[in-house]
Formats: C-alpha cells, sequence, structure tokens
C-alpha cells in the first residue's frame, strides 16, 4: 500500500488532532541539497533560511536489501517509477507541474533513496523530504528525528535588519561529508566570490562557518574566480582532498589540508570538462570489476563521465602562463564518457547499482527513478544494439536465454 | 474580466462558510476554508463501514491526475458525515475529484477551490539600469511585481542583438534559479566562461555581449507568477554595450557632494563606473567620528550612492566605509580586478574609507 490512510473511530478524533497539526517540521523553509553521514544523520540544504539542517533519522530508516535492483550480469536496471513527479504530485495533492524534485540521496547501510521536493513554485512553496520505501513513496515525518542546523547563508544583523532587509542569498548546490566535517558550496544572487564552508559536524554552539575563498588558476595567463557548482573528498594518494568541479567547468584539486579558516587557496586545475556545459552532480564509486577507485559526473548539456582517482592524484597542473595556448574544450585528465544523458540527479545505491532521476529514454517527459548497473551506469534496454534483437540468433553473453526478471 | 470574477470570488467567499460545490450528484463534498478539511455527505452506514475498513477505497485528487494513488489524508467519521483532513492543505484556484470505489460502482465529487487574489505580474525594473553597460557585465536583475514561478526563468528570457538574433546561451544554467527570498527579483548570471578573458569559451564564441552593440531582453509573455498567472505581454529591455571595465575600482576616483551643516540635504557620491547596485547598499555604511553608523536612508542606482539623514546633518567628520566585498558590474572589487594576472589575486583586503567633511555655511 504505497499510501496510508486510516478510518479513525469518532471516540479517537481528539487524539487525531493532536498529531496531526504536529505533521509537519516548521522550520525547514525550504529543501535543496541533501547528504548523509556515514551513519544515519541526514543534511539539508535549506537556502531559503541559510541554513544546513541535520536530521538524525535512525529509527525512520527501513532497510531496502529484500528490493531487487535490477539484474546487472544483463545490464539490466530497474524502472522504480515512472512518471516519479506525478506520483509525488498525487500525494501532495497539487498539478504535476507544481512539484519540483531538486536533490536525491542514498543511505548507504539501509540503501534507502531520499528526495528533497518542493510542494509548489512561489516563495510559500513546502519543503517535504520523500522517502522511497520498497518501491513506494512516503513523506518523511521530520517532527520524529531530533534536528540541529547551522547557519551558511548571509546572516541578518540587527543592523542590516534596521539598515533594510538584505536580499541577497546563498544557493546551496552542493553539500559533502567527509570525517566528522561537513563542506557546503553555494551561489550567491549577488556576489560573485566562489565561498567554501568547511563546518564541523556534529555542530557546535557557535557559529563556526570557515569562509574559504579558492582561487584558481584557468587557461593561458589569468586567475579568476568562479562558484564551485559540485564537489567530493576522496584520498589521492593518502591525502584527503577535495575535486571540485567549476561553474564553467574546470576540474580543480584542493588538499583538505590548505583549506584553512580564511585562506585564500588556489587549487590545482587538472582538467576540463568543455564549455556550454554545467556540471550536475561528482559522485565517487568502485568500479567493482577491476577494483578501481573513480569518480562520476553527470552534466547538464554533456554526457556524463568518469574519472579514475589515480589518474586525478597523479595529473599534472594545467599549463598557465604567458603562451600557453588556450583550451577550448575537453583536456586534461583523462575523461571516459559514460552513456548516460538526461540524467538530472545521481547516487550510488551499493557496488553494484547506481539510482538516477532522468528522463526517459524513449520519452522525456517521463521522469524516471531508475537503477544504472554499475561501472558501466548503463542499461542495455536504453539502446538500441544487436543483444537485444529478438530476431538475431547471436547471443554472445547468454542475456536472451535469461529468464526475463520478477521483480518483487 | 479578471476583476469581475475576483468581484465574484470575493462575495462567494464573504456569504459562504461552507463552499458546496461538488459537480457529480451522488455524493457531495463541503470544503471548510477555516479547518481546511472535507466533509463528504451521501454515504450511507454501510459504506461508510466499508471505507473504514479498507480506506484505499477513497481518493482524493487533483483533477485530471493520472496518478493511481491518492493524496496523503486522515479519514475521521463524525454526526454530519465524513471527514477528509489533507496532510497537505489544498490549494487555491485547484479543482479536486474526490472518488469513492464501492462494490456497486463508484461515486464522485468535484472540489472546485477558490483563488486567491490574482494579480497579473509585471516586470518593474531591470539592473543595471544604465543606457550603457560593460561588455564583460556579470549579471542582470528583473524585478517583478508579484513573486513568481520557480523553474522557468532560463527558458522564458531571450537575449536578441540589435539585428534581431538571439545570442546563444549568454546565461549561466544552474540547477538552481537565483531568486530573493520573496521571489520577486531574479538574477541571471552572464556563463563566467564566456566573460573571462581567454577561457575556451570566450575565445570560441565570443563575449555575449560585444562592445558598441545594442541589445533586447526579451521576458516572455508566458513567464508564470507563483499564482500561475502569466506576464500576458512580452516585455522588452533595450540597452547598449560599452568596453570591458577590467580594473580595480577606484574609490579615490569618486566624487563626493557634501551638504551643509545643519541641513538635511542629501549627501551624494558619484562612482568611476557603474556599481553593483544592490552591492552598494550592503557594503556602503556612513560612520561618525565615533564609529557609529549615521542613521538614514541610502539608494543607489549603481552610478552612485545617496544618503538622506533621519537628523539635520552636524558639523564634523563622517566617514564613508566601503567594505571590500563591493563589486562593480564586471565583478570587480576596491582588492583586485575580476580577471586579475596571474600571482597576484591572494592579498587580504581591509575596508576603505572616504573622509566627508560637513561644514557649516
Amino acid at each position: 500500500m504505497p499510501h496510508s490512510k486510516s478510518l479513525i473511530p469518532t471516540t479517537a478524533l481528539a487524539l487525531a488532532t493532536a498529531l496531526s497539526s504536529a505533521a509537519h517540521a516548521t522550520d525547514l523553509k525550504s529543501a535543496g541539497a541533501l547528504a548523509f553521514d556515514d551513519a544515519n544523520t541526514l543534511f539539508v540544504g535549506d537556502a531559503k533560511a541559510g541554513v544546513v539542517h541535520a536530521f538524525d533519522m535512525t529509527g525512520s530508516v527501513t532497510d531496502q536489501s529484500a528490493y531487487q535492483l535490477g539484474r546487472a550480469q544483463t545490464f539490466e536496471g530497474r524502472t522504480i517509477f515512472n512518471n516519479l513527479d506525478a506520483e509525488i504530485a498525487a500525494m501532495l495533492g497539487v498539478p504535476t507541474e507544481d512539484v519540483m524534485i531538486n536533490d536525491l540521496v542514498v543511505h548507504k547501510p539501509s540503501k534507502q533513496i531520499f528526495l528533497s521536493v518542493h510542494r509548489g513554485r512561489g516563495p510559500d512553496a513546502e519543503a517535504v523530504i520523500i522517502a522511497v520505501n520498497n518501491g513506494a513513496l512516503e513523506v518523511v515525518d521530520l517532527t520524529e528525528p531530533s534536528q540541529s542546523s547551522i547557519s551558511v547563508g548571509p546572516v541578518p544583523t540587527a543592523e542590516t535588519l534596521e539598515f533594510g532587509q538584505p536580499l541577497n542569498q546563498l544557493a546551496i548546490t552542493d553539500i559533502d561529508y567527509y570525517k566528522g566535517e561537513i563542506f557546503v558550496a553555494g551561489v550567491s544572487n549577488e556576489e560573485f566570490s566562489s565561498k567554501l564552508r568547511r563546518i564541523p559536524f556534529p555542530f557546535t554552539d557557535q557559529v563556526s562557518t570557515s569562509s574559504i575563498e579558492i582561487w584558481h588558476a584557468v587557461h593561458a595567463q589569468y586567475e579568476t574566480r568562479a562558484p564551485i557548482i559540485t564537489q567530493t573528498i576522496a584520498e589521492l594518494g593518502g591525502e584527503p582532498t577535495l575535486i571540485a568541479i567549476y561553474a564553467c567547468t574546470p576540474i580543480v584539486r584542493i588538499p583538505l589540508a590548505d583549506l584553512k579558516d580564511g585562506a585564500e587557496v588556489r587549487g590545482t586545475m587538472i582538467g576540463e570538462m568543455g564549455f556550454g556545459n554545467t556540471p550536475l552532480d561528482i559522485v565517487p564509486y568502485v568500479n567493482a570489476w577491476d577494483g578501481t577507485s573513480n569518480v562520476v559526473v553527470t552534466n547538464t548539456n554533456r554526457s556524463a563521465a568518469s574519472l579514475n582517482l589515480e589518474a586525478v592524484s597523479a595529473a599534472a597542473p594545467m599549463p598557465h602562463g604567458e603562451g600557453v595556448k588556450n583550451v577550448f574544450s575537453v583536456a586534461g585528465v583523462q575523461q571516459f564518457p559514460l552513456p548516460m544523458s538526461g540524467v538530472m540527479h545521481l547516487d550510488t545505491l551499493d557496488e553494484t547499482y547506481a539510482v538516477v532521476i532522468r528522463r526517459a529514454p524513449e520519452d522525456p517527459r517521463n521522469i524516471q527513478l531508475h537503477t544504472l548497473p554499475m561501472p558501466f551506469f548503463f542499461d542495455r534496454a536504453d539502446h538500441i544494439v544487436e543483444m537485444n534483437w529478438t530476431t538475431d540468433p547471436r547471443d554472445p553473453f547468454g542475456y536472451k536465454s535469461a529468464p526475463p526478471i520478477e521483480y518483487n | 474580466m479578471r476583476l469581475w470574477r475576483n468581484l465574484v470570488r470575493r462575495a462567494l467567499l464573504a456569504a459562504l462558510f461552507f463552499i458546496p460545490n461538488s459537480v457529480a450528484a451522488d455524493i457531495a463534498a463541503a470544503y471548510n476554508r477555516i479547518t481546511g478539511n472535507l466533509t463528504v455527505s451521501g454515504l450511507d452506514r454501510d459504506e461508510l463501514d466499508l471505507i473504514g475498513a479498507q480506506p484505499d477505497r477513497l481518493r482524493l485528487q487533483v483533477v485530471d491526475s493520472e496518478a493511481k494513488g491518492s493524496m496523503l489524508l486522515t479519514l475521521s467519521r463524525r454526526a454530519e458525515g465524513l471527514t477528509i483532513k489533507p496532510r497537505f492543505a489544498l490549494r487555491p484556484g485547484t479543482k479536486y475529484l474526490l472518488r469513492v470505489d464501492l462494490p456497486d460502482g463508484s461515486m464522485r465529487a468535484q472540489v472546485n477551490l477558490p483563488g486567491s487574489d490574482e494579480n497579473i505580474p509585471r516586470l518593474e525594473r531591470f539592473y543595471p539600469s544604465q543606457a550603457i553597460i560593460p561588455a564583460n557585465t556579470l549579471r542582470m536583475y528583473l524585478q517583478f511585481s508579484e513573486p513568481m514561478a520557480r523553474g522557468h526563468l532560463l527558458n522564458s528570457v531571450t537575449l536578441l542583438s540589435r539585428d534581431g538574433i538571439e545570442v546563444e546561451k549568454p546565461f549561466l544554467s544552474l540547477e538552481t534559479e537565483l531568486w530573493d527570498a520573496s521571489q520577486t527579483r531574479a538574477t541571471l548570471l552572464f556563463d563566467p566562461g564566456r566573460l573571462k578573458e581567454a577561457v575556451g569559451p570566450n575565445v570560441k564564441a565570443g563575449t555575449p555581449l560585444r562592445a558598441g552593440e545594442s541589445y533586447r531582453l526579451v521576458v516572455s509573455e508566458q513567464m508564470q507568477s507563483a499564482e500561475g498567472v502569466p506576464l500576458g505581454e512580452n516585455v522588452e529591455m533595450s540597452f547598449r554595450v560599452g568596453p570591458d571595465e577590467h580594473g580595480k575600482i577606484a574609490p579615490a576616483a569618486w566624487q563626493v557632494m557634501t551638504p551643509q551643516a545643519g541641513s538635511s540635504a542629501v549627501l551624494s557620491v558619484a562612482f568611476d563606473r557603474i556599481i553593483h547596485r544592490f552591492a552598494a547598499l550592503r557594503h556602503l555604511s556612513l560612520h561618525d567620528e565615533n564609529g557609529a553608523r549615521v542613521k538614514g536612508q541610502a539608494d543607489s542606482d549603481g552610478g552612485g550612492w545617496t544618503f538622506s539623514p533621519f537628523m539635520p546633518w552636524p558639523e564634523g567628520t563622517f566617514v564613508l566605509r566601503i567594505a571590500p566585498a563591493l563589486e562593480d558590474v564586471s565583478g570587480n572589487t576596491i582588492g583586485h580586478p575580476f580577471d586579475a594576472p596571474e600571482g597576484t589575486i591572494g592579498s587580504a583586503d581591509k575596508a576603505t574609507t572616504i573622509r566627508v567633511e560637513i561644514k557649516p555655511q
């Protein structure tokens, strides 16, 4: 039963009213970027309130290991939902176009998928966190988990309030957790500086947000500022390193040790993903076939790419300085293109499957929640390949002789 | 026409506490706008028992929804009938369909919620508002009269050159749109890769704006307010483009026009270039000799900054403080230009000050 409803006898009415009136967490003003720590803490970027919330989801996550994710042996992913936006709209009681799906994250220990969603497109849009529970959608009751928050946006002081409410906001583009800290990237609607906030977790009483400006060398003889759009943290040669992708798609490597409060850090630019494009997500994964560590990067206007972390670690800084020719397109550290386009959000479920929200390859109006077998992020059914043709007697990989999948 | 509709709606709202407006005859559903609940009548005891045992027989959906499930709700039985408490409030101006599937057929009732006041949105202003802006301008702002709907901004704006040719992808496509909290002001960010000197996209596609050219920024008639009301007509803003601005902001070149002591006249500052208007409002402040902030009304059009004191000016020395985060429309600051030669970025920036002497007549 996907949606829970209950008929309450008249005698229990007073109790029911009391319970349902506490159905929403009121201080979640918006819900954007999502991240989990290594345990059960869900971080939610709330750009409107200018904070990152942390919810302890212990007791609110449900194990999903019995839910079949596909059949990786035959390169088959599973469509968990077609028309995901319409399904969510039905639950929330709004037309489909009034649903905005802002991010997706997987709670790795349980493989449970969580979505941040807005009900409405106006300034009064309600923020909702939705969990996928064995193929059904559930609204997460955020009054249950214990919660803490930290300010990351422009904080109105007594003085700024007296002299007029500021209009500036930080759109939080990414949150990453690494060993007791979160790293928050964002784009301001009024300032161009690239500030990365490094915040210890559990949050301390003081607002101890570190503001770190990152300068990166770009092509030819200039260095400049740009917002980080997406980032991840990985150990490169034993050293924890931030791998960040900027708005105009340079790939930059910055040792975490350099990110000190107030520091103006110069990252090492090691690649360029090509112009006319904005990165969406960068997610680490291990290639189970060869044991290598990698990151997958999804893009708005180019297909996704995989970067090997050893290559990222070993990559020489891209040449810059006088006399260097400009880079027009993909360059630097080797990028392995992946057959993934139309992807809006991506995370890994386990060592075998990733999950994406995407536009269906055969019908872009259909927004799917779909799994993809790794390490190639490739679903055979999406592509026209000989091994799918029923009239072709060849079956070199034994796909056709495999029985049809019967999902639970 | 719209005004007339609103008047009718208001009259209905004022007259009715309950709004019985079911369309199908078999059951009726009344919306209580105080509690936000629906009360369903026309179901007999056996039918209510059956729904109690199998609540999935009842579905409440937006009309035309193709989804299988109902919106989240809680049911309870009262003397006047079945009460539906939706988990998320029913939205004004939306039509809902209540459907109850019973063994001998399904019963339906439609509930049409009155819309809230629908004002036609207007595009009131855009910034920078100067007739000529630098070719490497970083952002443009659109100020609307009403809160607007998120998600359609980049599809709604088109930049045309003088001959009507569309400039290809001039703005950065971010996952999140940049609005202020009221969603009346949108930020359009020119693709930074197209603006920085000698970066691939710049060299290949050129800056989106070219010096000496005229442009029109067109906002589509279809762009909608948060209430779903479209602009109704295309809005065009014309501007001309001058040379790039690559230098640091130079407060030493600003011209300060000081009022006389005893007057409440405006203190005005003329900038050396077009400063980012909202940054000027946030990052310029006037202080007295003791460092206390002078109370008054500041304003800026980007070309200058004006300050009207709440109290008449006393004689004395004042300090105009300029925070290091101040940017011009091209992203240059006091500390460094947007495109900095290698090795010049990294020095810590401090606030700059300008002394202002207020003298008697």
